[in-house]
């Protein structure tokens, strides 16, 4: 009998074939620091402890991938926002750098290899890709749009689209270019690279500001790793149904949703060009029973998995207090229910 | 009464210039304060209310909107209090500890102010202790929580909890709302209610203090 690794599954999705089940895993966020006992302090600022709490993640869960937390505040960070560390939940933004907008002149896109916190999480990316020889490993932290919204605001940023678009646009595409030169850096560390954009679902924007000031940048950040023979992944937070072909024209090769959204509904528009990952509640992590997340799984399996090009995960990032058993018994369903057939 | 009509009409466009316009011409016409507010400003924000329930409107438009009803409140609003007019209730609202995201409390809050509500807002990133240090000082009949982070939702819980031990559960109703919290959720962590959207939120309020206009 054969043995399959994580690495044998996830890379049987992309192409598209079959391996013994579905590659499966789970969007750990800040969980993986409880699991191996760290503050959220420690493990948002110690490398080595970043890097430790994912190795021992993978280790308790055997996820078939894993994508190594940044937090979602790491790339403003990197342009003068202020950031704090709480004891008991992940990092959160101070201070919104451009709430001024002539301000916008006065930044440059840095080094990443010369902003402190940046550095220290290629160094996390860099040891975890050491110790996780068996699965794919990816990273990255947000988006064109989020980084946007972090400096500028987000209700000012929607107010920006009305009353001054062409400032959107000049921020869209500062913030794309950190975008390139960034995921250029954290894949320099042998990983794989996606986008996280916790802002950009129809939960909080419209369509018309999807398609009119972020997709155009979703899909030049497409290109620019194409060009490198590199596949970006792409995660929208929240509902996203009406712009689901938008995404999928952006080229973007893997598509992460969010229970919100309708997971049969992608794969029926996707017809296998995008790998899809999706979309077990993440409320039910904390909080569901066994036989609700059984039933999540089968769901999921039975909407997507048929033709390959999938992958079964959370819908975003689980709650910091998951609770263990349910954890398990989410890996446990996919064994059981993942075969194809 | 075409004016109110043109108000309702350019709040839901979010034309805030024009909102100006119209709730001063109201005024200077003599329509009576209260009208302009309820037939016009609130229910231009009712009318994006049910384009975003029917999912023809998004959280944009419902700002813009919201601001435009702003705008015209402002016009209002020393009217209103010179008539001495009573408000309906206090709201105590917040976004719980851990999330910063500060939208969708807004725009409770504004619909609620429009509504007649005194409106107490803690802002985002708000711990328990802060919910029962202001409903400890008294006069609050709702505590009204939002969330949009998963990993952070369970400060919602966590707030109820401390508003018990406080002994103080009983002298509020609790509302939940934010784009990932559920009816199923509320009920489980023992909330009064929750809430879809703005519009929804003011006609629970009203139902939880047992006002009329309350969604039962």
């Amino acid at each position: 009998m054969t043995t399959y690794t994580g690495k044998d599954r996830i890379v049987a999705a992309v192409k598209g074939q079959y391996a013994d089940r579905v590659p499966t895993t789970v969007m750990f966020g800040a969980y993986v620091a409880k699991l191996a006992g760290f503050t959220m302090p420690e493990f948002f600022t110690d490398a080595e402890k970043h890097a430790k709490a994912h190795v021992r993640a993978y280790e308790i869960v055997h996820p078939d991938t894993i994508t190594i937390t940044g937090d979602v505040y790491l790339d403003a960070e990197a342009f003068g926002a202020k950031v704090e560390f709480p004891e008991d939940a992940p990092p959160h933004l101070v201070t919104s750098v451009l709430e001024d907008k002539a301000n916008l002149g006065k930044l440059s896109v840095p080094d990443p290899e010369k902003v402190s916190r940046f550095c220290w999480y290629l160094e996390a990316c860099e040891r975890v890709k050491s110790e996780l020889k068996d699965i794919p490993v990816s990273g990255g932290a947000g988006g064109p749009w989020t980084l946007a919204a972090d400096l500028r605001g987000l209700e000012r940023l929607i107010f920006d689209t009305v009353d001054d678009p062409d400032f959107v646009h000049e921020l869209m595409r500062f913030s794309t270019e950190w975008m390139k030169i960034s995921l250029a850096a954290i894949r320099e560390t042998g990983i794989g690279v996606g986008i996280g954009e916790a802002s950009a679902s129809c939960s909080v924007i419209s369509p018309k500001i999807y398609r009119t000031f972020i997709k155009p940048y979703h899909e030049e950040i497409s290109n620019y790793f194409k060009e490198r023979k590199l596949y970006v992944s792409l995660h929208i937070c929240g509902y996203i149904d009406p712009i689901m072909e938008d995404v999928l024209e952006t080229g973007i090769g893997m598509i992460s949703i969010d229970s919100p959204s309708s997971l049969g509904r992608l794969v029926e528009l996707a017809q296998g060009k995008a790998v899809i990952m999706g979309n077990v509640p993440t409320l039910l992590f904390a909080e569901g029973t066994k036989q609700q997340m059984e039933a999540a799984v089968k769901e999921c399996v039975d909407t997507a998995a048929k033709g390959s090009k999938y992958i079964l995960c959370s819908g975003c990032d689980i709650p910091l207090n998951s609770n263990r058993e349910i954890v398990d018994c989410f890996m446990e369903a996919a064994n059981k229910y993942g075969r194809y057939n | 009464m075409a004016d109110l009509k043109l108000i309702i009409e350019n709040v839901v466009e979010g034309n805030v210039e024009k909102v100006k316009e119209l709730t001063k011409n109201a005024i200077t016409d003599g329509v009576d304060v209260a009208t302009i507010l309820d037939d016009g400003l609130i229910a231009g924000m009712g009318a994006i209310g049910e384009q975003f329930e029917r999912r023809e409107a998004y959280v944009p438009e419902l700002l813009l909107s919201a601001r435009a009803m702003r705008a015209g409140m402002e016009l209002l609003e020393p009217l209103l209090v010179s008539s001495g007019v009573q408000a309906k209730g206090k709201v105590v609202l917040g976004t719980v500890k851990g999330d910063v995201h500060n939208i969708g409390k807004d725009l409770v809050g504004i619909m609620l102010k429009g509504a007649g509500f005194d409106i107490i807002d803690l802002g985002v990133d708000v711990p328990p202790e802060k919910f029962t240090d202001v409903v400890g000082e008294g006069g609050a009949g709702i505590v009204g929580m939002s969330g949009l982070l998963t990993t952070t939702l369970s400060f919602m819980k966590t707030t109820i909890e401390a508003l018990d031990a406080a002994g103080l559960r009983s002298r509020v109703k609790v509302m939940i709302g934010g784009a990932v919290v559920t009816q199923d959720y509320a009920d489980r962590i023992g909330a009064d209610a929750y809430a879809a959207n703005a519009a929804e939120a003011v006609n629970k309020a009203k139902e939880l203090l047992g006002l009329e206009g309350g969604s039962k």
